[in-house]
């Protein structure tokens, strides 16, 4: 099933966000989760504690494809993603 | 074991060029080695990467399918280098104290003739020019375990949780 996102301008640390590759300024979004490989893991076979997981905000260009993605940083009451839906 | 104390904020290279973020240009990156979590696979089209740097100034996220050209040097600071060379003196102190080395091996560390130590350790390692102090202190913690003296596991949860200032209390139990 082919889902249907929302559209996007963002700015990253006051920074409007645009495409590398193409230089659009719309972005699809969706939230990726990685889990990070522990070092425990080696050492220790009996630690069954989950996989701790680094989310990140994935932006598609609406236009090529292209992806680009950040870590949200919150700093107080400040963000470094700040997202305007288009659509 | 050198490998598991890099777990910080650093400068990352590929193929010895200095990568920058493409974002904001700054160049401090957390570096975490990820794998694809499975849990919505349709999700996860185009990202399989197993290394993953994430500027601390932006949160841009760059990914490498391939770590053997990552080369990730740690940003030390002058207070954390002064406790590794500590810590590295007492984990000498140690083997030495169990006669798994000559005390020499004391007076060099002490001069900082951290080249001359590794060769003491016997170590075969030749990756050590950016942090030498560091690397000796991982193989001597690392000779510390292999000759049973000090719980491997244990050392490795201290450094994971807190570093070295918890490994120097650790240590100096041992001392006597
Ligand atoms: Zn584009
Ligand atoms: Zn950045």
């Amino acid at each position: 099933m082919d889902r249907k996102h929302s559209n996007y301008e963002v700015q990253i640390i006051g920074k409007p966000l645009r495409c590398p590759h193409c230089d659009s300024a719309i972005f699809s979004h969706r939230e990726v989760y990685l889990d990070i490989v522990s070092p425990n893991v080696d050492v220790d076979p009996f630690n069954e504690d989950p996989p701790e997981q680094l989310v990140l905000q994935s932006f598609t260009c609406n236009d090529c494809y292209n992806i680009q993605q950040f870590q949200q940083l919150t700093k107080g009451m400040e963000t470094n993603i700040v997202c305007k839906q288009v659509d | 074991m050198a490998k598991d104390l890099n777990l910080e904020e650093s400068h990352i290279a590929i193929l010895d060029r200095p990568i920058n973020c493409l974002f904001c240009e700054h160049d401090v990156f957390i570096p975490y080695v990820t794998y694809k979590n499975e849990v919505e696979p349709e999700m996860y089209a185009g990202i399989q990467a197993n290394y993953t740097a994430v500027c601390t100034h932006c949160g841009s996220a760059i990914q490498f399918g391939e770590m053997s050209n990552v080369h990730v040097n740690p940003i030390i600071t002058e207070a954390k280098l002064q406790a590794q060379k500590r810590c590295l003196l007492l984990a000498l102190q140690i083997l030495v104290q169990e006669k798994k080395i000559d005390d020499t091996v004391l007076t060099l560390a002490e001069e900082e003739q951290y080249f001359k130590v590794m060769v003491l350790l016997k170590s075969r390692t030749n990756q050590v020019e950016e942090m030498p102090a560091l690397s000796c202190l991982a193989i001597a913690l690392s000779q510390l375990s292999t000759h049973n003296i000090v719980d491997a596991m244990q050392v490795h949860r201290i450094i994971l949780d807190e570093s070295y200032p918890g490994i120097e209390p650790f240590l100096k139990q041992f001392i006597k």
